[in-house]
């Protein structure tokens, strides 16, 4: 290295650019080596990719920025790339070199906004990715002979084999102690003069001088974003000088905007000439067959159907083994800690506190890698912009598009995947909506509430049998209805707030559908994993800090010494047991004295245990009675009245606000069970069946369970959605919009269910 | 030429030539020639490359016949019927 020391131990921001895609996420990871730290912008829902990694001796910052196919803002998530790009966002300093990754095999359109780029007079690299792909349809690059032209360095690669990474981090090295490049200037003078005295009229102003670059996306788009926020931070006249510059323009004959693209999609052109050599045009590539299948009028639906009921069967079946063994490893914890702390309010908080919580979001962690893997390959492949074409139609009768139905069916497993999902929507109205209405798909965590309530009250009978096999029975409809009532308000809601609160936004569906390829395994395991860890950290911590506060409410105030005495009794008689049960096997048959004594020594050891057991359940349901949420059980008896509900059944679901599947234990604390009893507890079952008002009558019938399983259906309980929800439009409103409205159409859907169940 | 049937053969010419890129049927190639307005869809339309004097091929529809997919500067572009309806073609 010959470089001065202050220049390479200087730290470098990198900003990579480039169209959607064209294999940019896959170049990042190979650059950053997989590690990039994820953030997001703040105020927007941006999402910012950074990784930090050194080269020669040189630290650089990547940041990767959403892909996008011009640098002409029309929202202000649009702008958050130009604002990196100009050095205007506080958190990422203007970078040092720009890496513009172009797809090879799709120049011409790629280089558009490559040409935007060189404005901004930025060190940049021009990276043809993909140039095996290209080469295999025929088309052939002279890299060289476009990097004189441009004089400018360009170099080929093949991202998801990782060929060529090696040589463009040294690219990246060498170019950013270079020096900066004129821009491109393709416009007329006239268009240049225009620019001047918008400057000049915006330079009095506090900002300072805008950069040119700027002010040219003020001339040049009509309607955009730098309009609209100028016209907030200027003076009153902008809007007028704007309207006569581009008239100016119009009437001299390079009418906005229209310019713009003939000029730069001409500048491609000649740049291109004498450096790509194109098979004939309008060749038939193996994508473009695939997809005559793939999105036939019959075998594309027949196709897409299929495939959507195997990604369900996977995500559920191949769950089942991996959440059994999550569920198991939370026993063998709980196990552990018991033998360790002895009862007392350490072990309580720890066992009904931490570890239930804690387990409560891992479970749910082998469904949301399932699917999450058939999410990045399907969009790896090419097959999710397929999945969008083939139901925008559908989509539109909601006022929503094609691309939120992806996010939407994820949302059966888990709302939160599905949520994050919906980042392949630009449309941020669109993505709103969609984020908005994924809550009410029914998750998987409605299960247990719907096969408790359905085994205690809905009659077992069969409508149709095949082969002595009932297939068509109550208790199935009723589970499927329960599915998919949610499903159905979304219908509702979705237009509603489409046509409603965001009225007036169609947005465009303009969609490149990419080539199909195999989905490298590298991306995958990346994405799943991210998302994986995304979802442990993120949502886990959330709901590890709700499950001890409503422990705590649960717990407090209340003497709890009894309840301690009574739990150490049955674990010394546990033990005993034990013992007697090894002596028991240890006595020789011939023995039966002996045997005897310790037969009958072991019964009245169980009967107290089942003594004490009941007893436990008496003191436990008392002491969750007097504790906080009984007292706020109580509180809210009147307001839960209507839909049919005692204070217990309030006490249940003000404990499952955090997560669904808590009101199975909840209850089970409640009615005297203690908290350990599963959704198929024929005990929990039982004493449901038999619970009674004081007045003598039964609290549980048929219309309470389905109002209780329709508020399940529709409300917002789940403290990772709304965490997630937060996080991914970067603001408190829309969760607390999101729990509103869904406990709203909670308490309404239990109440019709009830009231009207009550008439029959 | 008699008048009428001057009429005739320029209305036709109309409907031949003259069309919007909705109208055009499964593997016909268009050429551009003009994008009405300025708005966000036909901006977008520009951006995505379809400017005047383009070729663009319709070679099919989603199921349910919208929206359509077409080739144009050597990529696969999905559009709905209604923007289409920006994009002035003639038939070549």
């Amino acid at each position: 290295m010959t470089n001065s020391p202050a220049i390479t131990q200087k730290k470098m921001t990198v900003a990579i650019i480039g169209n959607p895609n064209t294999g940019k996420s896959t170049l990042f990871n190979h650059l950053s080596g997989g590690h990039a730290h994820i953030g997001n912008f703040p105020g927007v829902t941006v999402e910012k990719k950074v990784g930090s990694v050194t080269w020669d001796g040189r630290s650089i910052d990547l940041v990767d920025l959403p892909g996008t196919y011009s640098l002409a803002p029309r929202s202000i998530d649009e702008m958050v790339a130009v604002d990196v790009l100009l050095g205007r966002q506080k958190e990422v300093p203007l970078p040092d070199a720009i890496v513009c990754i172009a797809d090879a095999s799709n120049l011409e359109r790629n280089l558009y906004l490559f040409s935007q780029i060189l404005d901004l007079s930025i060190p940049v690299v021009l990276v043809l990715n993909m140039c095996d792909l290209a080469r295999s349809r025929g088309i052939e690059i002279d890299a060289t002979a476009l990097s004189q032209k441009l004089k400018l360095p360009v170099l080929c690669t093949e991202a998801h084999a990782g060929k060529g990474v090696n040589e463009l981090k040294a690219e990246i090295v060498r170019i950013g102690i270079g020096e900066k490049h004129q821009p491109l200037s393709l416009f007329p003078d006239a268009f240049y003069h225009e620019r001047e005295q918008l400057s000049e009229k915006l330079q009095t102003d506090e900002d300072g001088i805008p950069p040119d670059f700027l002010v040219d996306r003020l001339l040049l788009d009509v309607g955009g974003y730098v309009e609209s926020y100028f016209e907030h931070h200027t003076h009153n006249g902008l809007m007028d000088d704007l309207r006569q510059a581009r008239t100016r323009l119009k009437e001299a004959g390079h009418a906005v905007p229209a310019m713009e693209a003939r000029l730069r999609y001409s500048w491609s052109r000649e740049l291109l000439k004498d450096v790509i050599k194109h098979p004939q045009e309008h060749q038939v590539t193996t994508s473009d067959r695939i997809d005559r299948w793939l999105t036939h009028r019959v075998f594309g639906f027949l196709f897409f159907f299929a495939l959507m009921f195997f990604v369900f069967q996977s995500v559920f079946t191949w769950a089942g083994p991996a959440m059994d063994l999550i569920e198991a490893g939370q026993g063998m914890v709980e196990g552990i800690v018991e033998s360790l702390i002895s009862p007392g309010p350490l072990r309580s908080l720890v066992v009904d506190g931490v570890v239930a919580g804690v387990g409560g979001v891992l479970i749910f962690l082998p469904q949301i890698v399932i699917l999450y893997f058939f999410i990045a390959v399907l969009e790896d492949s090419g097959y999710m912009a397929r999945a969008a074409f083939i139901m925008d139609r559908l989509m539109r009768s909601l006022g929503l598009s094609g691309k939120s139905f992806i996010p939407l069916m994820s949302s059966f497993a888990c709302a939160v995947p599905g949520i994050m999902a919906t980042r392949v929507i630009e449309n941020r109205h669109e993505r709103l909506v969609t984020i908005l209405v994924a809550p009410l798909m029914s998750c998987s965590a409605r299960w247990p509430v719907y096969t408790l309530f359905i085994a205690a009250f809905i009659p077992n009978i069969a409508y149709l049998s095949l082969a002595g096999s009932p297939v068509v029975t109550l208790q199935g409809l009723v589970l499927f209805g329960m599915s998919s009532i949610g499903a159905l308000v979304a219908i509702p809601v979705a237009w509603f707030l489409k046509r409603v609160c965001f009225k007036g936004d169609v947005a465009p569906f303009v969609m490149e559908l990419p080539g199909y390829k195999w989905p490298s395994a590298r991306n995958v395991i990346l994405r799943v994993y991210n998302r994986a860890k995304s979802f442990v950290v993120k949502a886990g911590t959330l709901i590890f800090l709700t499950s001890i506060i409503i422990w705590a409410t649960g717990y407090f105030p209340g003497d709890h010494s009894e309840q301690f005495k009574i739990q150490q009794r049955i674990e010394t008689i546990d033990s005993e047991v034990q013992k007697l049960e090894v002596e028991i096997a240890a006595t020789d048959e011939s023995d039966q004295m002996d045997l005897k004594e310790l037969q009958t020594k072991k019964e009245l050891l169980s009967a107290e245990q089942t003594e004490l057991n009941e007893q436990q359940n008496l003191v436990s349901s008392q002491l969750v009675e007097s504790s906080f949420l009984g007292q706020a059980g109580h509180w809210i008896a009147p307001v839960v009245k209507p839909l049919g509900w005692d204070w217990k059944i309030g006490v249940g679901v003000i404990a499952s606000f955090p997560a669904r599947e808590v009101i199975i234990s909840t209850l089970g604390t409640i009615y005297s069970l203690g908290g350990d009893v599963g959704e198929d507890d024929e005990g929990l079952i039982g004493s449901i069946r038999a619970a009674t008002w004081p007045d003598g009558t039964k609290v549980f019938n048929v219309p309470v369970a389905i109002s209780i399983m329709v508020f399940f259906a529709l409300c917002a309980q789940c403290a990772a959605t709304l965490m997630v929800i937060r996080r991914e439009t970067n603001s408190w409103l829309w969760p607390v919009i999101s729990f509103t409205y869904m406990t709203t159409l909670a308490y309404v859907g239990a109440f019709i269910s009830y009231q009207v169940g009550m008439l029959f | 030429m008699h008048l009428k049937t001057r009429y005739i053969v320029f209305f036709c010419v109309e409907i031949v030539f003259v069309t919007t890129l909705n109208q055009i049927i499964k593997g016909q190639i268009a050429r551009i020639t003009q994008i009405n307005g300025e708005d966000a869809v036909s901006i977008r339309l520009m951006e995505m490359g379809l400017i005047d004097g383009e070729e663009i091929q319709l070679l099919g529809k989603a199921p349910l016949g919208d929206p359509l997919e077409f080739a144009v500067r050597g990529y696969r572009l999905s559009l709905r019927l209604n923007e289409a309806k920006c994009v002035e073609v003639e038939i070549v």
